[in-house]
Parts: C-alpha cells; sequence; structure tokens
C-alpha cells in the first residue's frame, strides 16, 4: 500500500463551511444535541451547499464582470453612484448582478445556519478529512498510472528513433533506455502493491467522469480509450512534424479530433484551413497585392500558421484539385528541424508544427468529391499515416455477440452527470432510465452502421439483405447525442427520452421535406429499439410517412 | 440519492480497478489454474442456491415466463449485483441458506413490470390491480378497487427470500404481537431485525401467483400474510386463502387474532 508519506500532499485549507463563518465573523455554538440521522441530512445538506456555492460564487464574479468579492465589497464602500458607473461601463445587467448576489447570500445564510451548529461542523470536517485521504490515494494513483504512460512513451520513442536511423545505440544510450526499462518496471511494482479500495475506486471513477467535462467543455471532444489509443500511435511522429490524415465518415469526429491533439497535445490553437473545390492557389500560397505603391506578397492564413509555428488542419483536403495538391507534396515531406522553402517568394521558413488533414471517404454519397491523389496519401502514409475514423463503438460486442456502445455510454453519462458525477435519478427510476438511454443509444449505434454501410457500398440494393436500412443523406451522430442528453436533463429527467428525441432530433432536422426516408428510417430503428411505443405518426412530422406502417412498427396493427 | 454516472458503463471495464481483495483473488485464482488445480468457486452464485432450493428458486427463467416478459441484459446484471448486495449486507452462507430451505422458505426475484394480457397491450408495473388484470386467479372482490394499496407498485428489480407459509408462532397473535415475534425470529436467526420485515401487499400477491405459476403448487391455500400496509380505514392488509375460488385480499384490525392469520417472515 502507498504509506501515507508518500501520498501528495493536500492543503489543510479552511472548509466552505469555515470560510463562510469566519467570514460572516460567526462562531459554532453548542445547542440542543441532534440525532445522529438529524446530523447525517444536515452534513448531506452542507456538501451539497458547498459544492453548488463555488459555482454560485463563480456566476456572481461573472455578473459583476469579474470581480471578486473583496472588489464588490470596496466598490459598493464606494456608494451607489460608484456602483452603477461600473455597472454602465462594462455593460453589466443590475438584475442579473442582484439576482447572483443574492443566490450567493442566500447559500451563505443556509450554510452559517447548518454549520453554527458544532456537532453539524465537526461531523462535516471528519467527513472531509476522510475524503482528502481518498482523494489523496486516487491521485497518488492517477500519477503512478501518468508516470508510467511517459515512461512508456519516451522508451517507445527512443527505440523509434534508432529504428528509423538504423543504427544500434550506442553505450550512454543502452545507459538510458536501460534506467527507462528499469523505472517502467519499478513503476509495475508499486502499482500492483498499490491498494484500492472501494471507496479510492469510486473516486477514481468520478474524477474521470469529471475529467471528460471538462474535456466537453473545454475541446468539444472527450478522449476514450479507442481515440487515446489512436492519439498514443501517431503523437510521436506529430511531434517529430510529420503529417497525418485522417478519413471517416461524416460526424465522425475527425476535425475534433485534429483540433483536440494540437490544443491539448502541440499546445497550440491550430489554423483551420477549410478546403473546397473553388480553391484557389493564393489561399494556400498567398498573394501578391499593392501596399503604399510597392508590390508586396501577402501571406496565406496557411502559410502564416507555417511561419508561427501552429499546426494546420486542412478539412476535407479530399476537395482539393489535384492540380493543386502537388503544392502540398514538398512541404507533406518537411520534418522539425527542416526549412520549407517559399516557391514565390523564396523565404526561409522552419517547420515546427504538423499539418493534420481530414477527409470524408471516397463512397456513393460523395460522388462529386476527388479521390485523394496517390502521391499525395503517400506522403501522409509516410507520415504518421492515414488513419480511419469511425464513428464510437462501430462492430463492438459483448461476449455473448450482442451490440454494445460502451464509449459512446460513457460520454453521454459524464454529459448527464452533474460536477460530483452523481445523476439526479433515484435509484427506483435509475434502472428503468439506464435502460431507456441505452436503448436509445443501440438505436443511434445502428443508425451509424447502416449509414456507413449505406455511404460506403452505396445504392438501396446492395442493402436489402439482413436488416440494414439505406440511409442516404442523414445520420445521428455523437454530437446529436449529446445535444439529446443536455436537453433531458435540462428538463429534469421529467420529459421521456423519446420525445426530447423528437423535439431535439426529428423536429430540428425537418427540412421541407429532406431526407424523408432517412428520418422514416430513423423512426423504424427506434421504434424496434422500443421508443415511440405510443407516438402518434403525425407527430413525426416526415412528409409522406405512412400512419399504417408507423402503427405496423409500434405492433398496434 | 442520486445514481453514480460510472454505474452506466462499468460493466464494460471489469478489469480498470480492482480492490486489493479482487486483485488477491484473481492472482490466486491465475496460480491455481497455472498449478493445474481447479478454482472452488464461492458457494452462492445463481446456480448453487437453485440447487439448493429446487423448487423453491423462482428465478430468472420463472419470472420471464410469469410476467411474459424477458429480462433486458441491464436487468440480468442487475439481478446478479441485487443478489450479491443481499448476500452480502445480511452476511448470508450457504449454510444460513441451507437451514432457511429446510425452515420452508423460498427464493424469488421480483421485477417491476409485466406484459400486458395481449401481445400488443403495453408493459404494466407489477400491482394488485394490474396481476388481476392479467391472471384471472383472484377472488371475486372488488372492495379494495378504489384503495391506495391496490395501485402500488412493486419498487423494481429485487431479490427475496420469504417464508412460503405463516411463521407458526405469529398464528393467533395481534398484529403488534407478531412484530415482536419478528425480532425474536430475527435474533434467534443472528440477522440485524431491519432485515426481516413482513411483506406488502403487491409482493404476496406477487410471490404467490410466481409460484403458482412456476410450480403449479398452490401457497398459502388456508391462511393469510398479515402485511405491512394499511387500508383507508386503519386496518391492515393481509392476502392469502389461495384455494381454488381465488387469490382473496383482505384486511383486519390491529388487535384482530385468528389461526389462519400470521406472518411469513421476509428477507
Amino acid at each position: 500500500m502507498a504509506s501515507r508519506e508518500s501520498l501528495p500532499h493536500i492543503p489543510d485549507i479552511p472548509t466552505t463551511p469555515e470560510r463562510v463563518l469566519a467570514e460572516k465573523s460567526q462562531e459554532t455554538r453548542e445547542s440542543e444535541p441532534l440525532t445522529a440521522e438529524q446530523i447525517k441530512e444536515r452534513v448531506a445538506e452542507l456538501f451539497e451547499l458547498s459544492g453548488a456555492r463555488a459555482e454560485a460564487g463563480k456566476h456572481a464574479r461573472e455578473a459583476w464582470g469579474g470581480l471578486t468579492k473583496s472588489e464588490r465589497e470596496e466598490l459598493k464602500g464606494k456608494g451607489e453612484e460608484a456602483v452603477s458607473a461600473h455597472l454602465e461601463a462594462a455593460r453589466l445587467d443590475p438584475e442579473l448582478v442582484e439576482f447572483r448576489e443574492t443566490t450567493l447570500e442566500e447559500y451563505d445564510g443556509r450554510i452559517a445556519e447548518l454549520s453554527g451548529n458544532s456537532q453539524v461542523l465537526d461531523a462535516y470536517k471528519n467527513r472531509f478529512g476522510e475524503l482528502k485521504d481518498t482523494l489523496a490515494r486516487a491521485v497518488s494513483y492517477e500519477h503512478l498510472r501518468q508516470e508510467e504512460d511517459v515512461v512508456i512513451k519516451a522508451e517507445q520513442k527512443l527505440r523509434k528513433l534508432y529504428e528509423e536511423i538504423g543504427r544500434a545505440p550506442g553505450p550512454i544510450e543502452r545507459k538510458k533506455l536501460i534506467a527507462l526499462s528499469d523505472r517502467r518496471k519499478e513503476i509495475e511494482e508499486n502499482l500492483k502493491s498499490f491498494e484500492l479500495d472501494p471507496k479510492t475506486i469510486d473516486m477514481l471513477r468520478r474524477r474521470e467522469v469529471r475529467r471528460m467535462q471538462h474535456d466537453l467543455e473545454r475541446y468539444s471532444f472527450a478522449e476514450t480509450e479507442s481515440r487515446q489509443e489512436l492519439i498514443r500511435q501517431v503523437l510521436p511522429d506529430l511531434l517529430q512534424g510529420a503529417p497525418v490524415l485522417f478519413q471517416g465518415e461524416t460526424g465522425s469526429g475527425k476535425s475534433q479530433l485534429a483540433k483536440y491533439i494540437s490544443e491539448r497535445y502541440l499546445g497550440k490553437t491550430p489554423t483551420i484551413v477549410s478546403v473546397s473545390e473553388q480553391i484557389k492557389e493564393s489561399q494556400i500560397m498567398g498573394s501578391r497585392g499593392l501596399e503604399a505603391g510597392q508590390t508586396v506578397f501577402n501571406y496565406s492564413e496557411f502559410v502564416k500558421a507555417q511561419k508561427e509555428g501552429r499546426p494546420i488542419i486542412l478539412d476535407e483536403v479530399n476537395l482539393m484539385p489535384h492540380e493543386f495538391a502537388g503544392l502540398l507534396h514538398d512541404l507533406l515531406q518537411k520534418r522539425v528541424g527542416d526549412v520549407w522553402v517559399h516557391p514565390t517568394t523564396g523565404e526561409k521558413i522552419p517547420i515546427t508544427a504538423p499539418i493534420m488533414a481530414t477527409a470524408n471517404l471516397k463512397s456513393e454519397r460523395y460522388k462529386q468529391r476527388y479521390e485523394l491523389d496517390v502521391a499525395t496519401l503517400r506522403r501522409f502514409i509516410g507520415g504518421a499515416g492515414a488513419r480511419e475514423i469511425n464513428y464510437l463503438d462501430i462492430g463492438k460486442k459483448d461476449k455473448e455477440g450482442n451490440p454494445i456502445a460502451p464509449e459512446t455510454l460513457k460520454i453521454l453519462s459524464a454529459v448527464l452527470a452533474d460536477r460530483h458525477g452523481d445523476i439526479q435519478w433515484s435509484e427506483e427510476e435509475a434502472m428503468q432510465k439506464v435502460e431507456e438511454m441505452k436503448r436509445f443509444v443501440q438505436a443511434c449505434r445502428k443508425i451509424q452502421e447502416d449509414f456507413t454501410l449505406s455511404v460506403r457500398e452505396g445504392g438501396e440494393e446492395s442493402l436489402a439483405r439482413g436488416d440494414r436500412l439505406a440511409f442516404k443523406e442523414l445520420v445521428i451522430t455523437l454530437k446529436d447525442q449529446i445535444e439529446i442528453m443536455k436537453a433531458w436533463k435540462a428538463s429534469g429527467f421529467q420529459e421521456p427520452l423519446d420525445s426530447i428525441v423528437l423535439r431535439e432530433f426529428f423536429h430540428k432536422a425537418e427540412i421541407s421535406g429532406r431526407a424523408a426516408k432517412d428520418r422514416e428510417n430513423m423512426i423504424k430503428v427506434f421504434i424496434a429499439n422500443k421508443l415511440f411505443q405510443n407516438t402518434k405518426p403525425e407527430d413525426f412530422k416526415i412528409q409522406g410517412l405512412s400512419p399504417k406502417a408507423v402503427r405496423q412498427w409500434q405492433g398496434k396493427e | 440519492m442520486p445514481f453514480e454516472a460510472y454505474k452506466i458503463y462499468q460493466e464494460y471495464e471489469p478489469d480498470k480497478y480492482k480492490t486489493s481483495t479482487q486483485e488477491k483473488v484473481a492472482r490466486a485464482l491465475a496460480e491455481a489454474k497455472k498449478e493445474g488445480l481447479e478454482p472452488v468457486k464461492e458457494a452462492l452464485d445463481f446456480n448453487e442456491v437453485r440447487e439448493l432450493f429446487e423448487n423453491d428458486f423462482i428465478g430468472i427463467e420463472e419470472v420471464e415466463k410469469f410476467t411474459g416478459r424477458p429480462l433486458t441484459p441491464e436487468e440480468k446484471r442487475i439481478a446478479e449485483e441485487k443478489w450479491q448486495k443481499k448476500i452480502e449486507e445480511q452476511g448470508l452462507t450457504k449454510e444460513g441458506l441451507e437451514q432457511l430451505k429446510q425452515e420452508g422458505f423460498m427464493v424469488v426475484l421480483r421485477v417491476g413490470a409485466l406484459a400486458g394480457k395481449e401481445k400488443k397491450d403495453k408493459e404494466m408495473p407489477v400491482t394488485i390491480k394490474n396481476l388481476r388484470k392479467k391472471f384471472p386467479l383472484f377472488y371475486n372482490q372488488d372492495w379494495y378497487n378504489n384503495e391506495q394499496f391496490a395501485d402500488e407498485a412493486l419498487g423494481g428489480l429485487d431479490w427475496g427470500i420469504v417464508k412460503k407459509e405463516l411463521l407458526d408462532e405469529t398464528r393467533s397473535k395481534n398484529w403488534d404481537e407478531q412484530q415482536e415475534i419478528l425480532k425474536t425470529w430475527a435474533e434467534a436467526h443472528g440477522v440485524p431485525e431491519k432485515f426481516v420485515r413482513r411483506r406488502t401487499p403487491t409482493e404476496v400477491a406477487y410471490d404467490v401467483l410466481a409460484y403458482f405459476q412456476a410450480r403449479n403448487q398452490r401457497i398459502l391455500e388456508k391462511d393469510w400474510d398479515w402485511t405491512s400496509v394499511q387500508s383507508s380505514d386503519g386496518k391492515f392488509v393481509n392476502v392469502g386463502g389461495f384455494d381454488s375460488d381465488g387469490l382473496s385480499v383482505s384486511s383486519a384490525a390491529r388487535v384482530a387474532r385468528s389461526s389462519h392469520l400470521g406472518v411469513c417472515p421476509a428477507r
């Protein structure tokens, strides 16, 4: 077991109730003794209030245009005029300011009321102390895992380097490699002997949910296992400046993945160049112009990004006409440390960041699109690779062969959860809600699978076999599923999930009869997964949808 | 109590985090396998309990037939989880279960929903009224049509370990005296009081009918199980008398006594 001494230090700062009491200069009091049950209830409330207070404090600060509590007090001390002037200058809404401020005060009031009782405060502090210990163990475990990851990556990178340059490591390098390998073994041993108790596991799982929430908020992307594995594979090459190509269906998250890698792992905001068939050479290399009577060459955003060392994302690179693709060939072969010479200006630009490109797979659906020429494709393959990005969980099955969608469920669970990793379902309703959610995800997965097959194989005829349905234009993406979950959560889970799907997806996708057949097929899939069992055919608002067919799918005729 | 989000997907990551005990067990099993030894399994999984209780085990298959609706993989998983929770919570051992079997207990899986009467009908929650709607096995009575208890649904999927017939000591005792007997019974069986209780009317009806459908045998044929639930006039509801006229639902004042009115302890 990790000894207490080796656990990370979690600072001993006063708890929220203690801080609130101090701010109010209030002391705890001995009042009539409470029963154990009463103390438990109050401590639970205090935990909830303390957690929510952090958010309320943040909201109050935002409403005041970023002023901290002491800054606000100082401003208020200068009088009403000063306050009004600040609100006006910063264009702040006084009504919102008041609402946020009074809400925060009410939080503090209730926290002070509960924690004013010494029995409650002591019990709260004890519980808080236990949580801190658990947190220390969880953090310690995570640190070991992270260190293991770093050591493995470093070892792989060095070995790869020697493979590429085709020589054996010298004595000093060998020593370094052995040291890395020893450290890895040491960490593995530490991990083996790390005693995980149920509370620490609970904390680790909750922290995972929270991290996913952070990533979704910050990057609109969640790093699940399969995506993590992919990143692990391409990252060493990307760090060397090698290009990568992500190919896949619409909505499979290719561009988002490239953006995420750039921001999270390369630490730089990328320049995104949306490629179209009409793209001009000047949009890639730049163009001549006049400035104060002088001819100047204005670099494109693409070249500027190269100069500034920012990664470039060429979105839908397959739309680029072949004659322009050649412009990129030289650049795609450069790596960090190389110099690229601009073909027009002759400026020498050192390479410091990679090019990432995305492409929709050539398909029946995208007939008008160019297929990426072999020469360009080869340059990606010679770089970090041309990788196929499928919808999450496609093809995954459990031991009995039933389709499962663990990664999608993981992301959607994080969307439904609050900041503590809990979903506001009672124990009684949870089972039915989980079931409902799983059926929804199952239906979405089926639609994505059939869509993938439709666009790759084309033609409805070839899809007639099995229970596959043809989807030509519309698919329900992970982003759509996330939006549906958000709306469900916002309804306080009062509305049935299928009525949210109807409102947030079907009614929003209702564009004068377009993709009507796709939407009809979707309904069929959802009904087969026991959603929309009692929805009236007309409520779907799909042109030409046969009420009789819907009732048959619902088993009513 | 809110629901932990990770519970939605943790079944797909069984090896991600293991408690030290789980790790030790896994290592020991791997070691035993290497040595060519067959691991001795914990004696309380479904199959063994089924073997132990024989006809008095109403598990997944029986309940699927009884309710007319197959359990989803998620429900099956929860059933397993709840069983483990129950044996852990109550400290049940193989020996303890053997003793309960000897004393006339059965193990029954209760679920929250029934298939409709006809195929096209919607699923419905398990209530006395819905059970009566689905199975023509109730005595013809209408006094409880407007009673709240008749619409009270089972609380969702869970296991019951319940005595099939009345505990003899509870016969001819009033309701409060029976409560005391239950406490004594709990103590004698080394189980905390809170785990020994009376059933609700819906639970009695469900258990009796499920047993009948699965085994074609009537329980509580001549006796009534006095429940924890009151009818609108303040009396306590009792369910039983499941003879050829059908299952009857009645009520009695807490001071009442009858040799046919007792309690089937439930855990």
